[in-house]
């Protein structure tokens, strides 16, 4: 496996679960404006048809991705 | 790409569904997915809606304020959250790159907190929401601290609740940060 492929499956789990105990906080919440990478990401999603189809044989994902 | 409201004709497709961590997996195979007192659960289908390559549920949240008082501690709410109570991405589909633009790469993760996100703004208009909070796993707190901007909720947070003994990162993210508010 590649490194490229190992780090991405590690940090793009996406995984997230409810927590037992509710949010709260002693502190001030302040506002963090998203960075310019996170917003080109968002504007070529948002730009952007994707669809997916799986392989039945294999199991791998066949995707395709169009300009809107 | 086809992202739906969780119904019982996809429960069959649920019974295929892992991604590697048990709780999460449990919430889509019990019928806990189905129960609207749970939140709402969404599902990426693949466009022949024979596989589900992913799945989030929401929840009408709340985030308090705690202040001490003398001896008395008092809640006081900041403002109506989305909680993202569960996101996840079919296991063997984890870190596949979908599409590359320059040095952005985008996954299945990216394409399922988007579609999460843009729901939370329009939900905005409808009643009053001022967060979205998130519990993440370690593996998936690179999506939404690094590429995403969810803050860290308190270093302290130990100090004012306990959590069990999976290690989780409570994140938020004000919604007037998210990108097209």
């Amino acid at each position: 496996m590649s490194e490229e492929k190992k780090e991405g499956e590690i940090i793009m789990n996406a995984c997230a679960i409810k927590p037992t105990l509710p949010f709260v906080t002693r502190k001030n919440i302040e506002r963090t404006p998203a960075s310019a990478e996170n917003k080109k990401r968002v504007d070529f999603m948002d730009s952007h048809n994707f669809s997916f189809s799986i392989d039945k044989e294999t199991g791998s994902l066949h995707c395709k991705v169009e300009k809107k | 790409m086809n992202i739906v409201k969780y119904t019982k004709e996809y429960a069959k497709l649920a019974k295929e569904f892992s991604c590697g961590n048990a709780v999460i997996d449990k919430f889509l195979h019990d019928g806990s997915a189905l129960d609207v007192n749970r939140g709402i659960t969404y599902v990426m289908l693949s466009d022949e809606s024979d596989c589900i390559i992913g799945y989030y549920n929401i929840e009408n949240g709340r985030v308090d304020r705690i202040d001490t008082i003398g001896d008395n501690d008092v809640f006081e709410l900041m403002g109506g959250a989305i909680n993202i109570n569960y996101l996840a991405v079919k296991n063997s589909l984890q870190g596949m790159l979908i599409v590359q633009d320059g040095d952005n790469k985008i996954y299945l993760g990216d394409l399922l907190l988007r579609d999460c996100e843009k729901r939370i703004l329009d939900l905005r208009e409808q009643t009053g929401i001022s967060f979205v909070t998130v519990c993440s796993t370690d593996e998936g707190y690179h999506l939404y601290h690094v590429r995403n901007g969810y803050e860290d909720f308190e270093e302290d947070m130990s100090t004012v609740v306990q959590e069990s003994d999976l290690r989780c990162h409570k994140l938020y993210k004000c919604v007037d940060d998210i990108v097209g508010a």
